[in-house]
């Protein structure tokens, strides 16, 4: 009895949903008429019209590798404007055009749920922006693709031209593979599992010590420890105290025998101030240079006093902020080393800690964008860099699809009289096997190298990276090295990033609907702007004072979770569309796109019942 | 259990207030009103009497500011209650974009109706108004006024309603057109279906309302039969065919002697409606159903 109770209300509950459905179904397919009837369409072929105009008339520095890129860019920048148009000056129409012509009046008597009218308008118009972005799209495919026809020929010519006159083989490798696939291969990304990690390369055999690591001079490279945990400032409150540390040196052989000079470093990191977001305050550094005996312990007094005035060749410990100790090689081709233990803070009545714990190796800045940089020497000892792959499945690297990238966006500097070159070995850990590739660095275009298949294609890989001129830096990224494989078909790659431009105006069109059905048309409009231009000035208003603390504190428990910082990055609304890297032909990634679906669909559903809230509390006919 | 009232309303009342929430206007004033089933009943009064509001109110469009409205035994303005309720508002206020066929085929699609139900409703009811193909595959900006309320009783009639709310239904319409509408609210009683109709056009109401309440600023000041709030008890009418002069002449001689005041012994005249559809007749029909709109009639 129970049972076919439950099964009768079940089956009015599937007819309940069915008829809600059908509802709206006829409220967005007369929208969608609406929107036809009114010729908005012809604002896809205008807009398309305008995106090709605009990239014919732009200037490109080098057709081969831009002119694709700046076309998509165009044609996504044109496809997002003629979102923003559609849904500030149309999305919020029908709603207030409705009240005014009364046609409510005869809607709301009806079996039509207000929420039902709400959800009806916003698929409509998601219907109708779908259709629009799917025209430009179409347009946009096939330009791009009679753009294409020619820059293959002309990277192909270039090639041949270029050949002979090409000191590194590998320079090459960017335009033969546009020669090869042509400017519309796309392509996705496989990320080193660590790195970079910055290291010394000797002259010769590496010195036998074990648990030391080194640092080598005029590379800002340092070995750091931290003393927030031991007596130092108490004891320098109480007395005199000293840090004494116990340092390797490393001479290659044949070298002149001279004293290798350390820098050591004592940093204080202050605290954040309370009422202020944003970057900290810059640490207070006080620097003594000593030479390293050939017992390798220095010793360096510490007192407590004012730190911008200590004295000399002594550390004055400030009474706030977290406190480390660094040491650097003084010298050019200098390299210092410490291990674990290496420490030794002695205070007042000869009382003694010893840090147990080995010192972190970090490398140099050089650039005002904070990357560690690798700094260029032609001879050894030189910096290098490690990335490890360690679990590229095997196979991973088909035929056609053996590149490596060698960063995209390099923080290049060199000196300008010199080309400058660096250094890429690859090596298997498992086989000891190894390949050495010289390219010239660039900061505009990322350099291409094609690993044998023979050699590899699957499993740990390591990749060591240098820069062999004098004077160059190299600032460096996780994603600086990264295996280049095959990406989507040109049509769905540009399918995927209309998809996102409509995945924003999806949510624009919603929040239009939602204004308008408590506004008239005009102000809903100006509800509209005002709404973007907050969406767009509210980063300001998220960097300073107590919103910006408040955004500080959120971002700061959001960023570890999973997908934290997806959620931050999306956060806003600009978030949904293509990133700039899919003009370069990066494929969007399934799970990117799936979730910003979700998102989409939640913060549509949010705006949809909203605005069903608003419309049922209006008095339609007052 | 006793059916409910289709319509029943107890102290309705109804003010609208400015922006400021002050009370600007007394639309409605303690309304009481209660239909029968299968009834047509009038609601007369001049212009702003609170004839619309009290159809508003009904519809749930607006909402009351104090009493209570039942229709068909629900609160006003419910997805149950539209389900069951047909509206033809006093203009027809449908999407001009559309063509009369796609404006009943979106109502069929509001009422959960099938694609193959819609398509014999579409046809079924614009056949019923009268609108031909031509007229059917155009939009309704192009629509004159007399065709604009045809289309619009042919959506208040997509769902067989159980109660038709009509708002001036005769408003727009030449002699023809009030002639039609007048035979089709009689034929949709015929059907069982209750009828609450809104005019000041008295002859109309008169025609085809079983029950009438009069509205003056917001009160009801009048309410019964059409037949009882008219009939005049201290005057008698005889009509009579055939009868000569002389026969004529002795009824009324008749009437003195039994001491009776004769206040008019005539020919009776027939109605204007009545001469005019006889001299115009099936021509204008047919004239006015495939009449184009013109500038006049949109306006």
């Amino acid at each position: 009895m129970d049972t076919a109770r439950a099964h009768a209300r079940s089956a009015v509950t599937a007819r309940r949903r069915r008829d809600a459905g059908r509802r709206v179904a006829a409220v967005a397919l007369v929208t969608f008429r609406q929107g036809i009837r009114l010729r908005l369409w012809l604002l896809a072929p205008l807009a398309l019209a305008l995106a090709i105009v605009t990239d014919l008339f732009s200037p490109r520095f080098d057709p081969v590798f831009e002119a694709i890129p700046a076309a998509v860019g165009t044609g996504m920048l044109v496809m997002t404007v003629l979102t923003v148009i559609l849904s500030v000056f149309f999305a919020t129409y029908p709603t207030p055009a409705e009240m005014e012509s009364r046609v409510a009046y005869t809607l709301m008597t009806k079996p039509l749920g207000r929420r039902e009218v709400v959800t009806g308008k916003v698929l409509g118009l998601a219907l109708l922006l779908a259709a629009m972005l799917a025209l430009v799209g179409v347009g946009l495919y096939a330009y791009v693709r009679a753009r294409a026809i020619d820059i293959r020929s002309l990277a192909d010519r270039r090639l041949q031209e270029a050949r002979p006159r090409t000191e590194r083989a590998a320079d090459l490798n960017p335009l033969a593979a546009v020669a090869r696939q042509g400017p519309l291969a796309t392509y996705r990304y496989r990320q080193a599992s660590s790195g970079p990690e910055f290291a010394v390369r000797f002259t010769g055999e590496p010195p036998q010590a074990p648990g030391v690591l080194w640092v080598l001079g005029r590379t800002g490279m340092r070995l750091q420890w931290p003393l927030a945990e031991t007596p130092l400032r108490e004891w320098t409150a109480s007395g005199a105290a000293h840090i004494e540390l116990t340092l390797a040196t490393h001479r290659p052989p044949g070298a002149e025998k001279k004293p290798v000079k350390a820098v050591v470093r004592l940093v204080a990191r202050p605290p954040r101030p309370r009422n202020a977001a944003g970057p900290r305050p810059r640490p207070l550094k006080q620097s003594v240079e000593k030479e390293v005996p050939p017992a390798g312990t220095v010793r360096i007094p510490a007192v407590a006093a004012d730190p911008t005035s200590p004295p000399d060749g002594a550390f004055a410990v400030p009474e706030k902020g977290d406190l480390f100790l660094e040491v650097l090689a003084s010298g050019p081709g200098d390299v210092v080393g410490a291990a674990a233990g290496a420490v030794r803070i002695v205070g007042p009545g000869a009382r003694t800690v010893r840090l147990t714990e080995a010192p972190r190796r970090l490398a140099g800045v050089m650039f005002g964008f904070g990357r560690p940089t690798l700094v260029g020497a032609p001879e050894l000892p030189r910096q290098a860099a490690l990335f490890r792959f360690d679990d590229v499945p095997a196979g991973t690297l088909d035929e056609g699809a053996t590149a490596v990238e060698i960063a995209y966006s390099l923080d290049v500097s060199s000196p300008a009289t010199v080309q400058p070159g660096a250094r890429a070995t690859f090596i298997r850990p498992d086989t000891g096997a190894s390949r050495v590739f010289e390219f010239t660095p660039e900061g505009h275009h990322p350099t291409l190298l094609y690993l044998d298949r023979d050699f590899w294609h699957g499993g740990p890989l390591r990749v060591r990276l240098e820069c062999l001129t004098e004077g160059d830096h190299l600032g460096l990224l996780p994603e600086s090295v990264r295996l280049r494989l095959d990406g989507d078909p040109f049509a769905l790659h540009l399918a995927k990033g209309t998809f996102g431009v409509l995945l924003f105006g999806t949510v624009l069109t919603a929040a239009a609907v939602m204004v308008s059905t408590r506004l008239s048309w005009f102000v809903s409009i100006l509800g509209m702007v005002a709404l973007l231009a907050v969406g767009t000035v509210g980063r300001i208003f998220l960097s300073y004072g107590l919103l910006g603390r408040l955004a500080a504190l959120v971002a700061e428990r959001v960023k570890p979770l999973p997908g934290g910082e997806w959620m931050l990055a999306h956060l806003q609304l600009q978030g949904l569309l293509p990133p700039h890297t899919f003009n370069m032909g990066e494929a969007m990634a399934w799970w990117d796109l799936g979730a910003s679906l979700a998102l989409v669909l939640a913060v549509a559903t949010a705006l949809v019942a909203a605005g069903g809230h608003l419309l049922r509390k209006r008095e339609v006919a007052a | 259990m006793d059916e409910p009232h289709p319509v029943l309303t107890q102290g309705l009342t109804k003010v609208y207030k400015d922006f400021w929430g002050r009370q600007k206007v007394h639309a409605l004033l303690g309304l009481d009103l209660a239909l029968e089933k299968g009834e047509i009943f009038g609601l007369l009064g001049p212009n702003g009497s609170g004839k619309s509001t009290t159809i508003k109110l009904l519809l749930g469009l607006i909402f009351p500011t104090a009493g209570r409205a039942r229709v068909l035994g629900m609160p006003p303005g419910t997805r149950a209650v539209n389900q069951r309720i047909g509206y033809l508002p006093e203009e027809s206020y449908l999407h001009r974009f559309l063509t009369g066929e796609e404006t009943i085929d979106f109502y069929g699609r509001l009422f959960g109706l099938s694609p193959r139900q819609r398509r014999a409703r579409t046809d079924e009811l614009l056949d019923m108004v009268g609108l031909d193909r031509r007229a059917r595959a155009r939009t309704l900006r192009e629509y004159s006024k007399g065709m604009s309320r045809r289309i619009g009783l042919a959506q208040a009639l997509v769902n067989d309603p159980e109660l038709l709310l009509l708002d001036e239904p005769t408003t727009g319409l030449d002699p023809i057109g009030t002639r039609e509408m007048k035979d089709l609210i009689l034929r949709l009683k015929g059907e069982g279906k209750t009828i609450l109709l809104s005019s000041h056009l008295l002859a109309d109401v008169r025609d085809v309302c079983d029950r009438i309440g009069i509205l003056a600023r917001g009160e009801l000041r009048e309410l019964g039969r059409v037949r009882d709030l008219l009939t005049v008890r201290d005057v008698f009418q005889v009509q009579a065919r055939g009868a000569s002069e002389e026969a004529c002449e002795a009824m009324v001689s008749a009437g003195r002697q039994a001491g009776a005041e004769i206040l008019a012994a005539e020919h009776p005249t027939t109605t204007l409606e009545d001469l005019f559809l006889r001299v115009v007749g099936a021509e204008a029909r047919g004239r006015d159903r495939d009449e184009p709109a013109s500038p006049d009639a949109d306006a």
